[in-house]
């Protein structure tokens, strides 16, 4: 197989883990060294689809022996398989990182035989990067599932960010999509073994969405868990895609707005401070409804119009159009013995006034629109 | 970088002094929370120039020379040279850089020495290389690497050419970079919709 098909067929196999972050804090030193990684990460091109590529996403290699329902790997599809040796997948890394084609390596690998075989050919392309090659930029290492604590460790000397898909929001949803795979022994306990780590760029997870029939609120749930118990400095949602040749390809697409309404409370969550107890109440058979989660809040609520001169920061976050910074901006502003006094104002500080026009009121006046009667 | 330093609304194209005295003399409050048009006006051209830089960090293609020097020519909206050779120094130590924009190359070398050319990229990778015929050490190859990698990614269900180009301006993109081609190759009306 020439390498190019090798990188097409590990690099496709790989598309489906979302997480395109390449931002770390740790530092690099030394000047024989290549690399470094960056604190706010960098995108290098963006796919068709309009998603980031940031790193070089890649398995070790394809061939599995575990059967979960909704992957293009697993044991169950018909498939070319490939595996890189871990000196040739360090010379194309490197190559394309020298021309500033990726910022940093993501490696996964399907589990070919065993977790701990699979996971030290990994290790052995990391070590030859880092050590051999003295490369110091970014690297996300995949943890699989029954790997050996002692491989996790190692994993973590190695890189900045560490992580494993728990997939579905629980056990009893998992068992529905493969049999190989214990939630709570081969994916819990590894997130328990990675959160005492000390990696710079912390550990993610990642859920498909829809493949289990679970809801938004199984989710995020899940999700609230994840964040207060593992300690996660991410949660990735992907909507479930039939693939052909799995158990589940004859099962409808889950529409891409159901991820977008994920994100949008998961971001609310991490960032505005507001609890999912808040989006629940206006669930629709426990999923979010249709249209953005933010809007649908502000309606719910029947608060009236807010007063940008007198609200508090909690209230002004949660109106449609103004995020912390322009809540902030607005707080100091009035701390400073100054009110705002027009839209226009609110604008200019960063407020998007058209989606903020139907919850606010400025200077005493409101102006409700359609929208703000449903419309 | 000593000598290197100032704030990023400065380096606009079209940054104007005056526009910063205004703001100096507007009552700070307002200023600083972006509450007068001026501020605000500033405020953007720092952000227009960050992120401009921010895309060639990332959209920048480097040649690697036989002799190892990391080099590029390209076009920059704002005056972020500096800026940009000095990443990609922090990033390649151990490295000779070397970028041309608008008629200037400026080169870094290991050990931290910045100089500016007159002269083109090739020439000052030349005067680094020591080598006669400079060059791109199989640039092609590793483009070639490239474009199957990038081609891998896709996820058909996925596909959106208008919201790539807009993560994706054109104006930062090399023109013969293979996105470039994928982005503008769309005509489907079901783009615009």
């Amino acid at each position: 197989m020439s390498l190019l098909e090798k990188v097409r067929l590990l690099g496709g196999a790989g598309r489906w883990d979302v997480c395109a972050s390449s931002a770390s804090p740790r530092r690099a030193y030394g000047a024989d060294r290549i690399g470094d990684a960056a604190r706010g990460g960098i995108c290098h091109s963006f796919t068709e689809g309009g998603r980031c590529v940031s790193l070089f996403k890649t398995l070790m290699a394809n061939a599995c022996s575990l059967d979960c329902a909704y992957c293009q790997n697993s044991v169950h599809c018909r498939r070319k398989t490939a595996a890189y040796e871990p000196r040739e997948l360090a010379d194309v890394f490197m190559h394309l990182y020298l021309g500033n084609y990726v910022e940093g390596l993501f490696l996964s690998s399907a589990v070919a035989g065993d977790a701990d075989s699979s996971t030290e050919r990994m290790l052995e392309a990391v070590r030859i990067l880092r050590q051999e090659m003295r490369f110091q930029g970014y690297v996300h290492l995949k943890v699989l599932p029954g790997a050996d604590r002692s491989l996790v460790k190692e994993a973590g000397t190695y890189a900045d960010r560490l992580s494993i898909n728990i997939e579905a929001p629980s056990k009893g949803r998992l068992d529905e999509l493969t049999s190989t795979k214990d939630y709570g022994s081969d994916i819990l306990r590894r997130q328990e073994w990675i959160r005492r780590l000390p990696l710079p760029a912390g550990q993610t997870t990642q859920m498909v969405v829809g493949a289990a029939g679970e809801s938004d609120e199984e989710v995020l749930d899940a999700a609230e868990w994840e964040y207060g118990s593992m300690g996660l400095r991410r949660v990735y949602y992907s909507v479930f895609t039939p693939i052909d040749d799995t158990p589940l390809a004859g099962r409808r697409r889950v529409p891409l707005e159901r991820e977008h309404r994920l994100y949008c409370v998961d971001f609310m969550m991490r960032k505005y401070g507001i609890g999912l107890d808040e989006f629940k109440p206006v669930m629709e058979g426990g999923n979010l409804p249709a249209g953005d989660p933010k809007v649908n809040l502000a309606r719910a609520s029947g608060r009236r119009p807010t007063d940008v001169n007198c609200a508090s920061y909690e209230e002004l976050i949660r109106v449609p159009g103004v995020g912390p910074l322009s809540a902030r901006r607005i707080m100091d502003l009035r701390a400073r013995g100054q009110s705002v006094r027009s839209r226009s104002q609110l604008a200019s500080i960063g407020v998007a006034v058209m989606r903020a026009d139907p919850f606010i009121k400025v200077d005493g006046h409101s102006q409700a629109s359609l929208a703000a009667y449903g419309g | 970088m000593a000598g290197f330093e100032g704030d990023m609304a400065s380096r606009h194209r079209r940054y104007d002094g005056r526009l910063r005295n205004a703001v100096s003399r507007q009552d700070q409050a307002l200023a600083r929370n972006l509450a007068t048009p001026e501020a605000r006006r500033l405020y953007e051209m720092g952000g227009e120039v960050s992120r401009s830089l921010h895309a060639k960090k990332g959209f920048l293609r480097l040649n690697v020379s036989p002799g190892g020097v990391l080099w590029a020519k390209t076009r920059l909206e704002h005056d972020v040279l500096d800026l940009l050779v000095d990443h990609f120094h922090r990033r390649f130590p151990g490295r000779h850089i070397a970028i041309e924009s608008g008629g200037r190359t400026l080169t870094a070398s290991p050990g931290g020495g910045f100089r500016e050319h007159r002269l083109g990229v090739m020439d000052a990778v030349r005067l680094l290389d020591g080598s006669a015929q400079p060059g791109a050490e199989d640039s092609a190859g590793v483009r070639r690497l490239w474009e199957e990698y990038y081609d891998s990614q896709e996820i058909k269900s996925r596909v959106n050419h208008a919201l790539m180009r807009r993560m994706m301006p054109a104006r930062h993109m090399d023109p013969d970079a293979y996105e470039s081609r994928k982005a503008s190759g769309s005509g489907r009306i079901s783009d615009w919709l």
